[in-house]
């Protein structure tokens, strides 16, 4: 049995080919995923363990005590017998990075560190130039200084946010970097005098390095008794450091991972799809095996043995392909903060794995398949079985189908809680594929009316062929369907949640220029706002203020269109208080002018805030140039004064759009980049089904060929039978997407200022063009392969 | 004039020690007007030469002319072409789109071309194969006999220059096959078709006008308006002289 089982699958060598290319998809995705996780775990872990080089004992304390200034415990720890050295250490973050006088900002969240003089204890070596010796030196990661273009030698400034910034001398490089996940930030190396005076507080953490003879056990054990302060050897620092490693590497595995739960599965309904097919075109043969008396069960066992050899063949070349995608993931994964330079590591454990997976579901898909294909009567082999009769839906089927359907409609529009629009969406979208198999002949009718009248019998016929089997269409768009939903869905929700950016823009910007951090999450020193209003050349500065009010239990903003006068305050409605009352803060009764939308939040002017508190963080300023100075000239004045702020960049409208839209877009980019591959596999159901299809009709196209029907015109019924599939999956998968995200946004809209719907039309525009294009590629090799054969061939074949 | 004409005509399958010379220099013409049946035994290449005759496949070597077209002149589209519009076909099996009605089938020819139907000449072809009450069926709907109705209506929808038929009574019972003779017959008759037959069936053969014999893929004789019995004589005597 297991020959002939070969022997069918030797003979059908392209079908074979093509059933597993979903399943090489789904593994090489799978498989890459892995290989690239394993790979950036190895990476960070080494990382995490470099990070205490030449460190023997560390002590970090929880905070610092008030009554120690920090050099008496250093004082005391060098003191102790055993230690050779010892140096504290800070690390620091919103570190703002400029060369060229303050003219060439370097944007990304820096992280700064500090380094001992004496070599023997620094965990970070110099790969060009030298190590900083003295204050007023720096060393950089070679990847920031390459790719800023800053040489050994230049002057560079360094601020903190609290600090002004400082000038520095750039003395070496290291191939060291900030580590963890963020491929942007530079890694800013100082000697210890200059780290102590722009920190400003205490080091919380020592590093030490014993004496010869002493081990790192007895020194840590020393340490803690003499200093009261949990001591760590280097062991158990590496240790932790590359647990919380791994941590990080596993979740970035787990994500991506669910990408490839979703091209499994997607590959899942292609192979049982082909599956089916191939089986019901196999009737006579499967017959024909019964009538010469092999059991049922025989004939099952073969199909199955037939689906283990063609996932065995799909996972080895998708493990080939998943290392090309493991060398190419780390650059699609930039943006989204995965580090480059990830060298993928194959284990045995992912080839396991990705034999399981292939294997498995392609097992597992072409079960029920191969039950119903194999329930065939050995008399079926003496009829002509060659027209076979496609099985109508079934009566449960659609019933159950329209139920389901109902309730997950009805919990989408009923739902305030995110749980609800996923269980509504799984519903509506189950009960879709239940009633498939009517609805999508159906409406490929309705999609295909326009392309009948342009294209005439040609494209009749294609659209005749389309919907002669409606579970076999049903099952191809299904994929794209479910593949689209997905992609259309993200793409919704996350044009619709954040507001479009010139609208975020205009709410914000009311003066001409934004100055505020280099990313997202860098501060901005305080006396920013200072400076600025010393020098009446720049215009008018409005400076926006954010702290919290505990005993209010409250956010303190600045206002900023249409603030309240100087002394009262808007108030959010959430806060209970109306026009004409009063809110205190800081024992300042400040009288309401006016209720905004929103829970709890006091507007308040940007003096007024400085006025009541000490600490309060400077968010942003905006800049209102004075009239009459031109655009240019004004950016050159205000730029001029940015230059002593490393971390603080201005924007006019435009550019603060384009930032604010590059952040969402590399986002949006990765997510459906992950998610087009489940839309691929379905293309590639596609282009199966069709395939199978012209196999099928191998005779009849023949005599149309005979009576006339052009090799171009052949072709072009494919393409359009392709073309039709293909949209009819995309609109259904686009309309019930926004079904989900009308849904979606509604729940999370619970109070009040709620999310409107943005459909980006363009967007859209672009995923039919996209179907529409891979549909018509996915048509040229079925296409080439009806016009391939002479007639005379074709009308003999069986 | 003769209607079609083939001239040295060849065909070899395969190359080297498995080729087969399906056709060996076979000379034959068939007059415009007229019934012409081709008999031979088995594998004697009849449909070797209805293939070559009707430009569904290339011959060796060697030369078709359909009225004045030399078909080894035209390319594949060219060809495709002249078949749409001036060659009707009638197979053995498998003539009809299972997806298209009787009429949406009889059009199909016309519907490729982007052609109208002259409405009157439809209804007169409709009428003659007598299929006026099955138009809107599909060809599962249908016995085989109406099928092969079918697809003789089909054949003579553009008015071809010229119909091959490749056994077309070969899977119907005596009485159907009887029906759809009847119609190729009345088509030579009172249309004016020419009509060439590819037949196993002597009392097929003997309502032609004509009947051209190969043997081992040559042209043996040829026999104008023969009876059957002339017909059972001359395949013995082909068989004969074949030893
Ligand atoms: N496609 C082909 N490949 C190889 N040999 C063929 C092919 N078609 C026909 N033949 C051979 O050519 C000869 C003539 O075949 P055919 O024209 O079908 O005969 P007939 O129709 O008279 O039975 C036979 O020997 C047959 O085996
Ligand atoms: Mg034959």
């Amino acid at each position: 049995m297991l020959s002939l089982v070969l022997r069918t699958a030797k003979a059908n060598l392209t079908r074979a080919l093509l059933s597993s290319l979903s399943v090489v998809l789904g593994v090489a995705f799978v498989s890459g995923s892995l290989m690239f996780t394993d790979g950036l775990s190895s990476m960070l872990t080494a990382q995490a363990a470099t990070q205490y080089d030449n460190v023997d004992v560390g002590l970090s304390m929880e905070s610092i005590s008030s009554d120690d200034d920090g050099g008496a415990l250093i004082g005391r720890v060098r003191k102790v017998d055993g230690v050779r050295a010892a140096e504290p250490v800070w690390s620091m973050f919103n570190i703002g990075l400029s060369f060229d006088g303050g003219a060439r900002k370097v944007l990304g969240d820096h992280k700064a560190v500090n380094v001992s003089a004496d070599p023997g204890l620094q965990p970070i070596r110099a790969a060009e130039g030298r190590m900083p010796a003295a204050a007023g030196e720096i060393v950089l990661d070679k990847r920031t200084a390459s790719r800023e273009g800053i040489p050994i030698g230049a002057t560079v400034q360094v601020s903190n946010f609290g600090s002004e910034a400082r000038e520095y001398r750039l003395v070496g490089l290291t191939s060291s970097t900030k580590g963890g996940f963020d491929t942007q930030g530079a890694l800013v190396v100082m000697a210890t005098p200059d780290m102590a005076a722009m920190a400003g507080y205490p080091a919380t953490t020592i590093v030490v390095s014993a004496a010869d003879g002493v081990s790192p056990d007895d020194l840590a054990a020393r340490l803690g008794a003499a200093v009261g302060i949990e001591a760590r050897t280097h062991d158990q620092l590496v240790r932790s450091a590359m647990d919380s490693a791994v941590g990080n590497a596993e979740e970035f595995r787990n994500a991506l991972l669910g990408f490839g739960v979703i091209a499994v599965c997607m590959a899942a309904f292609v192979i049982a799809n082909t599956f089916t097919i191939v089986l019901a075109q196999r009737t006579r043969e499967t017959a024909l095996l019964r009538l010469i008396g092999s059991t049922r069960r025989q004939v099952f066992r073969s199909v199955l043995v037939e689906a283990a050899v063609i996932g065995f063949g799909g996972s080895v070349l998708g493990l080939g392909a998943g290392v090309l995608l493991a060398l190419g993931l780390p650059a699609a994964l930039a943006s989204v903060g995965a580090p480059s330079g990830v060298t993928p590591v194959l284990s045995g454990g992912t080839v396991l794995i990705a034999m399981a997976v292939g294997v498995g579901v392609t097992m597992v898909s072409a079960m029920l398949p191969a039950r119903r294909g194999t329930a065939v009567p050995p008399v079926a082999a003496l009829g002509d079985a060659s027209v076979q009769v496609a099985r109508p839906a079934g009566r449960f089927r659609m019933i159950s189908g329209g139920l389901v359907a109902a309730i997950g409609a009805g919990l989408l529009a009923i739902a305030n809680q995110v749980g609800l629009v996923v269980g509504g969406a799984l519903l509506a979208v189950t009960g879709f594929l239940l009633l498939s198999p009517a609805v999508v002949p159906a409406l490929v009718r309705v999609v295909s009316k326009p392309f009948a009248l342009l294209g005439g019998a040609t494209v009749s016929l294609a659209l005749a062929n389309a919907v002669r089997n409606p579970r076999r269409i049903a099952t191809t768009t299904n994929a794209l369907v479910v593949g689209v939903t997905l992609i259309a869905t993200v793409t919704l929700l996350a044009k619709s949640t954040e507001a479009p950016s010139e609208r975020a823009a205009d709410e914000k910007m009311f003066a001409h220029f934004l100055v505020t951090g280099s990313t997202d999450t860098t501060l901005i020193p305080d006396e920013l706002a200072t400076v600025l209003r010393d020098r009446p050349e720049v215009g008018t500065v409005y400076p926006s203020y954010q702290v919290y009010d505990d005993a209010l239990n409250a956010e303190v903003l600045t206002a900023g269109r249409d603030a309240p006068a100087q002394g009262s305050a808007l108030v959010s409605a959430g806060l209970g208080i109306a026009v004409g009352g009063t809110v205190t803060v800081q024992g300042q009764a400040f009288p309401v002018a006016g209720v905004r939308p929103g829970d709890r939040t006091v507007w308040l002017t940007a003096d007024d805030i400085k006025k009541r508190f000490e600490y309060a963080f400077l968010t942003e300023v905006q800049v209102e140039p004075p009239p009459g100075v031109a655009e240019a000239e004004a950016r050159a004045t205000l730029d001029r004064v940015l230059n002593a702020f490393p971390s603080a960049v201005a924007y006019n409208k435009a550019e603060y759009v384009d930032r604010l839209n590059a952040r969402m877009n590399q986002a949006l980019a990765v997510v459906t980049a992950l998610l087009s591959l489940a839309v691929i596999i379905a293309l590639v159901g596609v282009a199966n089904t069709l395939t199978l299809s012209v196999v099928e009709r191998t005779r009849e196209n023949a005599m149309l060929r005979a009576i006339g029907l052009t090799r171009r015109q052949l072709r072009l019924t494919l393409s359009a039978e392709a073309l039709v599939m293909a949209l009819t999956g995309t609109i259904i998968g686009t309309l019930l997407s926004i079904g989900i995200a009308i849904s979606g946004l509604k729940s999370v809209a619970g109070d009040g200022d709620g999310l409107e719907l943005t459909i980006p039309w363009d967007r859209l525009a672009v995923l039919l063009a996209i179907a529409a294009l891979a549909a018509l590629t996915a048509s040229v090799i079925p296409a080439r392969r009806a016009v391939r054969d002479s007639i005379t061939a074709n009308l003999a074949a069986e | 004039m003769p209607a079609l004409q083939a001239t040295a005509l060849s065909k070899v399958y395969g190359t080297g020690e498995s080729a087969v010379a399906a056709l060996d220099g076979v000379d034959v013409s068939f007059q415009a007007g007229r019934f012409h049946a081709i008999m031979g035994s088995s594998g004697s290449g009849k449909s070797t030469l209805l293939h070559c005759l009707a430009g569904l496949d290339k011959p060796t070597s060697g030369a078709v002319r359909i009225g004045d077209t030399d078909l080894g002149s035209l390319n594949d589209e060219k060809l495709t072409l002249l078949r749409r519009d001036h060659v009707g076909f009638v197979f053995q099996r498998f003539n009809l789109l299972p997806v298209l009605t009787a009429q949406e089938n009889i059009l199909l020819p016309l519907a490729i071309a982007g052609r109208k139907p002259d409405r009157a000449w439809f209804d007169q072809v409709v009428a003659a194969v007598g299929l006026t009450d099955r138009l809107g069926h599909r060809p599962s709907e249908m016995s085989g006999g109406q099928q092969q109705r079918v697809a003789v209506a089909r054949a003579l929808i553009t008015r071809p220059w010229v119909i091959f038929a490749d056994e077309p009574t070969g899977n119907l019972d005596s009485r159907s096959g009887d029906e759809v003779l009847g119609l190729l017959r009345d088509a030579v008759s009172q249309l004016g078709q020419t009509v060439v037959m590819v037949t196993h069936d002597m009392h097929a053969a003997a309502r032609c006008d004509r009947v051209v014999f190969l043997r081992d893929g040559r042209y043996a004789a040829a026999l104008d308006s023969p009876s059957p019995d002339q017909i059972v004589a001359m395949l013995e005597h082909a068989d004969r002289i074949g030893r």
